[in-house]
């Protein structure tokens, strides 16, 4: 049950500007607010439907980059091809969120404004260098979206401004991403932790890195010293494993009832190996082919990994 | 309405993309039945699936009230005051209630529980006070408002602080009316014991030349109905009539406990049952019936409404309790078991409620379908600050299968033996004594063993393997016996219309198993009638006869028998009614297999029955009309609490086994059910579809109670109370290849041979899934469900 | 408390009413239109009871407010059938054996009725990605595949014999 609230839908974005400024509750899919209005763990009075402001909508692919207004949905995300063939991180994201009803609903610039460390959507823009535009009544700034967390569920936002569109530059043919979401069940599941990579490649070396944490730290959050590691490198196993030792040492996962903090920071150790080896393999495919899943394997480079199943007591007789 | 012809389709089952999913293995059943024995539309589909089924929501009547109830924060609290004026101030709230108004404690084994709490709090959620009002807002807003004063009492959050008896949750048993089937130990936390002794165990494990102890751990679950709980009432203060509109498993029970807590005579209250969205055990106790009355008794009469939302449903409805079981047991080196010891206690919640009959249920099942010829079982129920336990599909029997089959691989890879072969040397056969010193007449435990195991292709199978993209890989078995709650009785009325219908008055209640489909198949296949004629009228206990209770897995063998014994007087009755019309000797006219009531001297004058409307041999004259009924209180003999040997302890005992193909990925922990191979021995399928939509439901529902299901606490307070975080399976956990053969071992005394398939599709499923881990693992995980960081983190075993 | 006015339509018929601002989609059919096919199952949007179209995309009804709907369409279970006659995906889960307690039927319906708008002739893959927001308890899924096949080969059929049938798959999920 919703709790009494006043509704606005301004089509003026200083208008609604002002009503956020004044403590409006914007809303988007609704999908969180909702959620947490279900539950009485929100009371706000005031609710600011920002679908209607046109600042906030749209989404194109163009030489450039991706320009994603702040209301484009998951699904959106999950059904468009380009986000397939070029950021592949990105559809792998989003088409875990939730279910496809709220996918429907849940817009990216609410996955951010939320702030969960859980965000789904947030590690994949991390690594493909996104940048947010936030405006207000006094015009518009561009921030990486790396420096508009602040804190756990802490922006660079002022109060009047509201998070208008995202712009994700476009990866060279030689790039590769992966997103990979750690989960219980298969479906409708928050990230226990995930790990999102984009690398490029060239001659064998990699030329850019971006590794970025999800439920890691109190935001989701880019492994600076890891991606270190690895740029200018050779690509092999060894120096991949090295990679996964940093963000291991880095992360900052919490013990709670979900699981224990030992249990997270060696998933992220293993999830780091592979999320790598995905995006160096999806690196190194010609565009055409970076759209088709790379099933999960037992990579060479996981030899790294411990303690490792004692393999010579199960029998192979398969 | 221009309906497409509905047929069964089969294909799917029958020529599956993956796999065909359903062999029928028949042996003493003769296969001649048109109706019986072939799948059949289901004839509750078409208003479930046009979203015109009317569930306990869809209830609503001009002027109702909206009900709300106010929740103890704290798991373990002394009620110092409460205050409601606040409350009372929110326009639109009638009627403030609290733990003083009706302070008739209720339960149907010890009535230990206030319908709202009056000195104590004794679980997180426990009802404190309730509002009605005008709207559902108003209600639960009044409901916020509610101020309780608490004393903060320590919290018993587990079994091992409730046994210390240090804190009790209930300070004294005696208060109580207490049934002859529940034995609470005063001055203690245990609510209920159970013990059976056979043979002398001590002697056994002398006998032995091994004795493996091991212990297991089944966590709390919850059964996450997709429809929470929810109650309509209509009650008058003044004549003392009370109507209840609600989606309840036990129509009669709750009639039962309704009159008692408001003291007004049975017959004045009156249960109407709508649609169940979801029961399995959940929908069997008194929630929101008993504060929807008191609601509308203080409204003046006014109907009320009260449900509960998802919270509420996780933290203050009902849930399956945790159970720690210790198992000792006795084997020869030939595989040969000798004495099985079980010890359990079961982490029940704050009030007894179904507790005891979990534990007996279990009790008789906790050595499973072996000959063991010394067995000693000692479970309690351990009173808790937690969450109520109740029935959950298999009443405990699913526990404690999973503990006797877990145990049975640690002996069979202790003795070196093969887990199958080791079953098979043990497993009871028809006409072999059971745990209790009973007579098993049919008991199919070899052949659904042998079937499972082949449904995977067992014997192709190593223990464990690596599959090439280095998953580890292993299979596992699991076997089981539950009896069903005995004694127990049911009636109906079978009524046929002026136009040569019938109409069935069952109080056996449609959730989803099937039942409203599988009587009147009874039905047809006695008289020769078309299926389409007739139908389960709906439920309401001033018309419907008695019935105990939809649980158990006995409708169809209970109700379906009832059904029998009034067709054949319908049956009779139609040829007194063509005597009568054709002038002749009553005893000249018969009933004949082909559905004619035939003349016998002449077999030319006849009706057929689907003519019998228009024949007018009813026109005017009694109306044919016909009682069915059906109870067990005869062969029953009742086993007495010293040791509980009985040569008849159950009407039918239901017999299973599963097996399982799993994969582990090693770097994550993750679990993927591969196959699932199962075998029941249901007697008869009576709707063969029917069955399998059992089995196949429940292997999913194991999957979430093996891999992922559990209510997490932290001191005494529910952490995951909602749909995300207690993981249930969903349709991406679901694919997994299943196989099913449904053996036909008819019981004698059921109908065309059938026994029950409600609840044991779910009772070896998670136990087989756990095997499979266990094995893919080398390692004995002794707890469900078994997660990633277990499988991350676990010990291997080098024995 | 704030009231707004709006004109949506519901099953094929436009409606003007004047809603709470704070009022559910799912609880606008139940309350003001009676359409009680529509669940509430947990109001988080995680149980999948509460799915209807709006605008032939599938939607958390529980989760979206009927002061936002002015202008849109909103499809129910109660406009899958037409002039009486089953949708052919209400009578494949009735014949596959799809249906036990039924709770979650009305809105499995509305899921397979986008799926089969996206993806015509789905895998089975496709249909449990595309499903997986709806929790059942009963079933465990597997016939609700076998029946949106059963019913992909029925509206396949119904093409080839220019049924009628066909153009009721398309009314459902036509997005304006």
């Amino acid at each position: 049950m919703l709790p009494k609230f006043d509704l606005y839908m301004p089509e003026d974005f200083v208008e609604a500007c002002a009503l956020k400024a004044d403590g409006a509750k914007p809303v988007a899919g609704g999908t969180d607010v909702f959620v947490n209005m279900h539950g009485g763990k929100d009371k706000s009075a005031r609710v600011l439907d920002i679908k209607r402001l046109k600042e906030l909508q749209g989404q194109r692919f163009s030489e450039s980059g991706l320009d994603l207004g702040a209301l484009t949905t998951h699904r959106e995300i999950e059904v468009w091809d380009e986000i397939r063939s070029r950021y592949y991180a990105m559809f792998q994201g989003c088409s875990q969120v939730g279910s496809v009803q709220i996918r429907h609903r849940a817009t990216l610039g609410g996955n951010i404004m939320n702030g969960a460390p859980s965000a789904d959507s947030i590690g994949p823009l991390l690594v493909h260098d996104a940048v947010v535009t936030v405006a207000g009544p006094d015009g518009e700034r561009e921030i990486p979206l790396d420096k508009f967390y602040t804190g756990f569920k802490k922006f660079d936002i002022q109060p009047d401004e509201l998070l208008t569109r995202l712009h994700v530059p476009l990866p060279p043919d030689n790039a590769g991403s992966a997103y990979y979401k750690y989960m219980r069940r298969n479906a409708m599941d928050l990230a226990l932790m995930g790990v999102s990579a984009y690398v490029e490649i060239e001659d064998q070396h990699f030329t850019s890195v971006r590794i970025a944490l999800t439920t890691s730290g109190p935001t989701p959050m880019r492994s600076y010293s890891a991606e270190q590691v690895l740029l200018g490198q050779p690509v092999s196993d060894e120096i991949i494993v090295q990679a996964a030792e940093t963000v291991e040492r880095e992360g900052k996962p919490r013990s709670s009832w979900r699981s224990s903090a030992e249990f997270r920071t060696r998933l992220l150790h293993d999830i780091t190996i592979i999320v790598l080896h995905e995006a160096v393999q999806r690196a190194l495919k010609p565009v055409a082919l970076k759209a088709e899943a790379i099933p999960m394997r037992q990579y060479p480079g996981l030899d790294g990994l411990k303690p490792r199943p004692k393999m010579e007591d199960v029998s192979c007789s398969m | 309405m221009a309906q497409h012809v509905l047929t069964p389709c089969e294909k799917y089952q029958r020529e599956g993309h993956e796999w065909d999913r359903l062999v029928v293995k028949r042996k003493d059943t003769d296969g001649v039945e048109t109706v019986v024995g072939h799948s059949q539309i289901r004839k509750d589909a078409i208003a479930k699936a046009t979203g015109t089924a009317q569930y306990g929501a869809d209830v609503n009547f001009p002027g109702q009230l909206y009900g709300a109830c106010t929740r103890s924060p704290h798991p373990h609290a002394r009620i110092l005051s409460v205050n409601t004026e606040k409350a009372r101030a929110v326009p639109g709230v009638r009627v403030v209630i609290t733990g003083k108004d009706y302070p008739e404690p209720y339960g149907q084994f010890i009535a230990d529980q206030p319908i709202i709490a009056l000195d104590k709090v004794r679980y997180q959620g426990e009802t404190v006070a309730a509002v009605a009002a005008e709207t559902e807002e108003a209600a639960r807003e009044a409901a916020s408002l509610v101020e309780v004063e608490y004393e903060l009492l320590p919290v018993v959050n587990s079994i091992e602080d409730s046994i210390k008896n240090e804190t009790l949750i209930h300070e004294d048993w005696s208060r109580y009316e207490c049934s002859s089937a529940c034995f609470p130990e005063q001055g203690t936390n245990i609510g209920d014991s159970f013990h059976l002794n056979k043979g002398d165990v001590e002697k056994g494990f002398a006998e032995a030349d091994l004795i493996v102890e091991s212990k297991f751990l089944c966590g709390q679950l919850q059964h996450t109905l997709i429809e929470t709980h929810t109650a309509t009432a209509q009650a008058n203060p003044y004549t003392k009539e009370i109507d209840v509109w609600t989606p309840n498993q036990s129509p009669f029970s709750i009639r039962g406990l309704i009159a008692k807590i408001f003291g007004v005579p049975t017959e004045k209250v009156r249960l109407i049952m709508t649609d169940i969205g979801g029961g399995f055990g959940g929908k069997y106790e008194a929630k929101c019936e008993p504060i929807a009355v008191a609601l509308s008794l203080k409204a003046g009469g006014r109907p009320v409404k009260l449900t509960y939302d998802r919270h509420e449903e996780f933290e203050a409805t009902v849930c399956r309790s945790t159970v720690q079981y210790y198992i000792k047991t006795g084997v020869k080196k030939d595989g040969t078991l000798t004495a099985q010891l079980v010890t359990g206690y079961w982490d029940a919640g704050a009030y007894v409620t179904t507790n005891p009959r979990v534990d007996y249920n279990a009790g008789f099942a906790a050595v499973g379908p072996y000959k063991v010829p010394n067995v000693k079982i000692d479970t309690y129920v351990c009173m808790t600050n937690r969450t109520l336990g109740t029935a959950y599909r298999g009443f405990g029997v699913t526990e404690a299968a999973t503990l006797h089959e877990h145990q049975m691989d640690i002996v069979a890879r202790k003795l070196h033996m093969e887990p199958l072969k080791l079953r098979l040397q043990n497993c009871l056969h028809d006409g072999d004594y059971g745990v209790s010193g009973d007579l098993i007449m049919t008991c199919a435990v070899d052949e659904c063993l042998r079937a499972a195991a082949e449904n995977i292709g067992w014997d192709k199978l190593p223990d464990r393997w690596v599959d090439e993209e280095g998953n580890l890989c292993g299979k596992g078995i699991a076997c089981f016996n539950k009896l069903t709650g005995t004694p127990s009785t049911t009636s109906c009325v079978v009524k046929m219309n002026e136009n040569g219908s019938l109409f069935i008055w069952s109080a056996s209640r449609e959730m989803g198993q099937g039942v409203t489909t599988t009587l009147p198949q009874f039905a047809a296949e006695s008289m020769h009638m078309d299926l389409d004629r007739i139908s389960v009228a709906p439920v309401d206990t001033t018309v419907t006869p008695y019935d105990k209770t939809t649980t158990s897995s006995r409708s169809t063998f209970h109700s379906g028998n009832a059904v029998l014994e009034a067709c054949e007087d319908i049956k009779k009755q139609l040829c007194k009614l063509a005597s009568i019309k054709w002038s002749c000797d009553e005893n000249d006219v018969t009933y004949t297999d082909e559905g004619y009531i035939q003349r016998i001297s002449d077999a030319e004058q006849r009706i057929h029955i689907h003519d019998v409307g228009k024949s007018g041999i009813m026109h005017e004259q009694l109306p044919v009309i016909a009682i069915g009924r059906y109870g067990t209180s005869d062969i029953f003999d009742p086993p007495p609490v010293d040791g509980r040997q009985s040569s008849r302890p159950t009407v039918m005992w239901m017999i299973g086994a599963q097996a399982a193909v799993v994969k582990v990925n090693p770097i994550t922990g993750l679990v993927k059910v591969t196959k699932m191979g199962a075998a029941h021995d249901i007697g008869k399928a009576i709707n063969p579809t029917g069955c399998l939509q059992q089995i196949e439901g429940a292997i999913v529902m194991g999957i979430g109670h093996a891999l992922m299901e559990e209510m997490i606490y932290e001191d005494g307070n529910l952490r995951n109370g909602n749909m995300v975080d207690y993981k249930v399976p969903t349709f991406m956990d679901s694919d997994v290849e299943t196989k099913i053969t449904l053996v036909e071992n008819g019981h004698p005394e059921g109908p065309y041979g059938v026994k029950g398939i409600g609840e044991p599709g779910l009772v070896p499923t998670a136990a087989a899934i756990a095997n499979a881990v266990c094995h893919a693992c080398n390692t004995d995980f002794d707890s469900l469900p078994i997660k990633p960081e277990h499988i991350l983190f676990r010990k291997e075993v080098n024995d | 408390m704030q009231y707004v006015e709006i004109n949506v339509t519901v099953n094929g018929e436009l409606y003007n009413k004047t809603v709470p601002a704070n009022k559910t989609l799912l609880r606008f059919l139940r309350e003001d239109l009676f359409l009680n096919g529509v669940k509430e199952g947990c109001n988080e949007g995680e149980c999948g009871a509460f799915t209807v179209l709006v605008d032939g995309e599938p939607m958390n009804s529980c989760l979206v407010l009927a002061a936002e709907l002015n202008g849109r369409e909103v499809l129910t279970v109660e406009g899958l059938a037409q002039d009486g006659r089953l949708h052919p995906l209400q009578e494949a889960f009735i014949e596959a054996g799809a249906i036990q307690c039924g709770y979650c039927t009305p809105g499995m319906l509305m899921s397979a009725v986008a799926l089969l708008n996206r993806y015509p002739h789905p895998t089975r893959a496709q249909i449990r990605k595309e499903m997986e927001g709806n929790i059942c308890r009963c079933t465990g899924y597997t016939r609700i595949a076998d029946a949106v096949l059963l019913a992909v080969e029925k509206m396949d059929t119904a093409e080839k014999n220019q049924s009628p049938q066909r153009n009721q798959k398309v009314l459902a999920g036509t997005k304006k």
